[in-house]
This record gives structure tokens, C-alpha cells and sequence, in this order.
């Protein structure tokens, strides 16, 4: 997976994000995993827009889905839909619209800080945040994932 | 008398020990953001390699 790559394409585009999930858990701190960069965005229309033509030249499919199911990416599919987890040519990218535990995109940026990513200032869900999302979502990987939060926040 | 903890994931934690490695945590620490995402973005990597995954590279 090439984080910095999809980074440097969203920050390029003028996208408004913040990075949650598991590459913001090991930003702050965490020896785990992850295999997708998970990325809270503005639904405002010209986001969306943006937010399209930054992933286009990755050329984003739906993971899962069967390949010969046709998928038109543009500003339009990404007005459909709320959440899409897409297969890209850098590696797998989730597009959230809302998070549980938080909400939409202002409260998911409001429970982010702004950090230094790949030389680049980037809105990075805290620890806290990591903390309510985590819990409302409340499957058993974000136990482990709240008990490190727990102690990270002791150290 | 102890009060039950607030959250699910608490009332967990009271019962049980996570295994959270904290000397792991601690080095990570010591490493800018942009570094904790490279050391693990190379030990997925290395996994993939060892799998066999064309994903590895």
C-alpha cells in the first residue's frame, strides 16, 4: 500500500479530509496493522468533485465487487453513496462520509489534529476521537484497538 | 464499593488483560507519525512477501 501516494493526491487535489481508522492509529502510536487507508470526507459538492478527479488516476474499483459489474467513478457516484471501500492501483482506500461515534465530516474534523504526514500538514483523527469511533463501532478489533488507546493515553 | 466502569470496553479491560505490549507502544513513540506509518507499511510488506502476495512490492 502506498499511504504517501494517496496522500500526496488528496492533498494535490484540494480535497478536504482527515485520515481515521487504522493509519490514524498508527500515526498516534499503535503497533498494529492496517491494509487500507480509511479517509473521512466532505460531502460538499466540490469536494466530492475533487475528491473524485485526486483518486481518477488510480483508477478505483469496488473492492469485492465482480469485475464485470460496471463502476463509473466520478463526482456523481460519490454523490450516491455515503461510504464506498474501493481497490485502487496504490492499494485499498475507504471513503467514509460519517463515522459512528462521531458523525459527518465537521465532527470528524473537529476531533482531529492537524499532523505532520509525508512533510505534509494532515488532519489526523486523535486519540480521543480514535476513542468514540472505536467504541460505537464495537466489533472485537476495536477492543484491541481500545485498549491500546487506553494505553497510549497513560504513557 | 467499586463502581462498574462506563464503557463496554472498560468493563472488558477490568475482567481481562488486553496484552497490549507497551514497551512497543513506547518505541513507537519515540518516532515521528510519518515513521510509525513507514515501519509498519514495511512489515506489511514483508508479510505480503512472505505469503506470496503480488501486493508485495
Amino acid at each position: 500500500m502506498a499511504i504517501r501516494e494517496l496522500l500526496d493526491a488528496l492533498h494535490e487535489g484540494g480535497v478536504d479530509f482527515v485520515v481515521i481508522g487504522g493509519v490514524a492509529m498508527v500515526a498516534r502510536g499503535s503497533s498494529r496493522a492496517t491494509f487500507d487507508l480509511d479517509i473521512c470526507h466532505s460531502r460538499e459538492k466540490s469536494n466530492l468533485e475533487r475528491l473524485a478527479a485526486a483518486i481518477t488516476p488510480f483508477r478505483p474499483v469496488l473492492r469485492g465487487a465482480d469485475p464485470g459489474l460496471p463502476f463509473l467513478w466520478d463526482a456523481q457516484t460519490l454523490r450516491s453513496g455515503l461510504n464506498f471501500t474501493l481497490r485502487t492501483e496504490v492499494g485499498d482506500l475507504d471513503l467514509l462520509g460519517e463515522v459512528p461515534g462521531l458523525g459527518a465530516y465537521d465532527a470528524v474534523l473537529a476531533a482531529s489534529a492537524r499532523t505532520a504526514l509525508f512533510g505534509r500538514d494532515t488532519h489526523v483523527l486523535t486519540l480521543d476521537g480514535l476513542e468514540r469511533a472505536k467504541r460505537a463501532a464495537g466489533r472485537a478489533k476495536d477492543f484491541l484497538d481500545l485498549a491500546t488507546i487506553e494505553e497510549l493515553k497513560r504513557l | 464499593m467499586n463502581e462498574e466502569p462506563e464503557h463496554w470496553d472498560q468493563r472488558i479491560l477490568a475482567r481481562i488483560d488486553s496484552g497490549v505490549d507497551v514497551s512497543q507502544l513506547k518505541a513507537n513513540l519515540k518516532l515521528t507519525p510519518t515513521e510509525r506509518i513507514e515501519k509498519m507499511e514495511s512489515w506489511v510488506a514483508e508479510m505480503r512477501e512472505l505469503r506470496g502476495d503480488p501486493r508485495a512490492s
